[in-house]
């Protein structure tokens, strides 16, 4: 509990660093795509199916996860930070579309940011924006945001109309699973006199491969005791494109 | 570190502000705001059931003579209506505190299934459609919008304003009475039995604790822990307040007592001695007749006489 908060502090205070940094001439936007894809392909809400490493099919109605403290990483550690909770929305290309503003010029090798709400957030009284309760990312029997949402239905699963739902949240001690994710590019970003852009996709095939789920076992994980195996894997779904 | 915490916090509000709902003009208009929607049966999926229909004025905001809560379409909840009052004493709300915020409490009622069982967005489309609110926006926001942590700011600017201040106890501890020679033994008895659960002078705690109420057979109802999913959680509920306790039976958290003679014949017997009582309550040795009665006569002095009958409270929609 104390080792999250103090990862905190430091992001917290290294983002408030970072932002503070005069707004020079050259700052840039650095535009961020996200995108939501299974086993590849994108446009996941509908029609499309799929298959798990089971073998067993699926199709998707819904995908829904909150991002927190998203950071461009210099290599010092330092960084470039946005304040607000971002909500991606599978359904609404738009949500993916994220703009880091006076980004000032420099090379950045990485970005961090955490899967989920903090938890000053999830205790906190009612917000606009992605936080907004309108979003139905809040539990509506507990206190807290719904980190990651994925609904959907597969022959496989034993539940009526054979749903699929994946509702995972959690932020009180011993159940705190939002997670941190640094994805390290390939290539470093340089952001200097052109507007500069990056791709990251979250890919559901292959988070819940990586969770070994079986739909016929674990057609609904909603309780925040299961939810944390299953947030401990979803590092290895997001991607960056560079 | 006390400092580090400080500092994220500061950090965390500074950054959200932009977001926050509550820079009203004014904070009656804002509780005014919230009465109307309080009372206001239209923000249920078939307008036939507001707040103010499960809590009821003349009760202190419980649901008199219902054991559990009753909703749209005849649904019949899980748990028996509390008691609205002081809520700003509370850091958690409901029996097994699964909210922190009262305001984000609101969003439970709202969409329930068994209590009003509509969803945000067509509460939003009523609220914005209506004249009334409309104008009240007007008053309050510059830009006159209504969202929904707006109308759930409302809710709990009229629910947390709701004081419970005005009994024969708290005259008695404001020196302008003395209690009767059984309703000081019941205090006396009180403090030393009850007391370190039901804390004066609001009568509850932010703790949660078993009384060692068995599980009741129907509903399994597993309390706290369904909320935080820590064995050690099991069977516990917040303890609650006794505020008004005479006129909102029935008790406990399925409404299993109909009487508070029940609930001092639970306190003074053996079968309160369940695996997962807490100590405080088994250390409870035996209750004699006299104590109960006196116990009794003590907590009938909490009934407050201002609340149940406060125009500040009152449905604005009765004529
Ligand atoms: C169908 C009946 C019903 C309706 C309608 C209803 N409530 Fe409740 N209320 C309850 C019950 C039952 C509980 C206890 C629930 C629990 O513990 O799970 C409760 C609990 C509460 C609490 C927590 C009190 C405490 O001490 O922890 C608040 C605050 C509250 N309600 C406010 C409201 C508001 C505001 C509305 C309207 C938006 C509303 N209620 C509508 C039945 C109802
Ligand atoms: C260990 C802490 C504890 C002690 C000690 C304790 N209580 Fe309670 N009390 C609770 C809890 C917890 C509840 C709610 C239990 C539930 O609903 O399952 C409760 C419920 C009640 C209720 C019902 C409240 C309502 O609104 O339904 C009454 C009345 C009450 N207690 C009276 C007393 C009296 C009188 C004593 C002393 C003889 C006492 N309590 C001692 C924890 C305690």
């Amino acid at each position: 509990m104390w080792i999250q908060h103090i990862i905190l502090l430091c992001c917290v205070v290294l983002g408030v660093l970072g932002s503070r940094q005069p707004a020079s001439a050259q700052g840039r936007s650095v535009q961020l795509d996200f995108t939501v894809m299974v086993h590849g392909k994108s446009d996941v809400v509908g029609s499309g199916r799929y298959i798990n490493r089971l073998g067993q099919t699926f199709t998707l109605s819904a995908v829904k996860y909150y991002l927190g403290h998203l950071t461009l990483e210099r290599a010092d550690g330092s960084g470039h930070f946005l304040a607000d909770h971002v909500l991606i929305d599978a359904e609404d290309s738009t949500s993916g579309r994220v703009t880091l503003r006076d980004v000032p010029s420099g090379t950045y090798p990485a970005l961090t940011f955490m899967v989920g709400v903090d938890s000053i957030h999830n205790t906190g009284g009612p917000l606009e924006g992605a936080l907004d309760p309108l979003n139905g990312m809040y539990w509506t029997w507990a206190t807290g945001f719904i980190f990651v949402k994925v609904e959907g239905s597969s022959p496989s699963s034993t539940q009526p109309k054979n749903v699929l739902e994946y509702h995972l949240g959690g932020f009180a001690h011993p159940y705190q699973n939002m997670r941190w994710v640094t994805l390290r590019f390939t290539t470093p970003l340089v952001v200097g006199t052109v507007a500069e852009s990056l791709g990251v996709t979250f890919d559901v095939g292959t988070w819940l491969d990586a969770c070994n789920i079986d739909f016929a076992l674990q057609p609904t994980v909603t309780d925040v005791r299961s939810a944390g195996p299953m947030m401990d894997h979803i590092s290895s779904a997001f991607r960056a494109n560079r | 570190m006390i400092a580090a915490l400080v500092v994220i916090v500061l950090v965390a509000r500074s950054t959200s502000r932009t977001h926050n709902p509550s820079v009203v003009q004014s904070t009656d208009t804002l509780r005014e705001f919230g009465r109307y929607l309080f009372y206001d049966a239209t923000l249920s999926v078939d307008s036939s059931t507001s707040c103010g229909t499960c809590h009821q004025q003349f009760a202190a905001f419980a649901h008199i003579d219902h054991a559990v809560s009753h909703g749209v379409l005849g649904r019949i909840g899980t748990r028996n209506v509390p008691a609205l009052q002081n809520l700003q004493q509370q850091t958690s709300f409901m029996w097994d505190g699964a909210f922190e915020h009262l305001a984000m409490q609101s969003i439970n009622p709202l969409t329930g299934h068994a209590e009003m069982g509509s969803t945000l967005p067509d509460v939003l489309a009523r609220v914005a459609r209506n004249p009334r609110y409309q104008q009240l926006a007007s008053q309050l926001y510059d830009d006159t919008q209504i969202t929904i942590p707006r109308i759930l700011e409302a809710l709990a600017a009229f629910t947390g304003s709701i004081v419970s201040r005005s009994s024969r106890y708290d005259a008695m501890r404001d020196g302008k009475l003395v209690f009767n020679e059984n309703e000081q033994r019941g205090l006396d008895e009180f403090r030393t039995h009850c007391a370190s659960c039901h804390a004066e002078p609001y009568f509850m705690s932010n703790d949660f604790a078993s009384n060692g109420l068995p599980p009741d057979t129907a509903m399994v109802d597993v309390g706290r822990y369904r909320v935080t999913q820590r064995e050690e959680d099991r069977y516990r509920f917040r303890v609650p307040s006794l505020r008004n306790i005479a006129i909102t039976f029935p008790y406990m958290h399925d409404g299993r007592f109909r009487r508070l003679r029940d609930v001092l014949d639970h306190y003074g017997s053996p079968s309160k001695h369940t695996p997962y009582a807490d100590s405080r309550v088994t250390s409870i040795a035996g209750l004699s007749d006299v104590e109960r009665k006196d116990i009794i006569a003590f907590l009938l002095t909490l009934t407050d006489t201002l609340l149940p009958r406060e125009p500040r409270y009152r449905d604005p929609y009765l004529p």
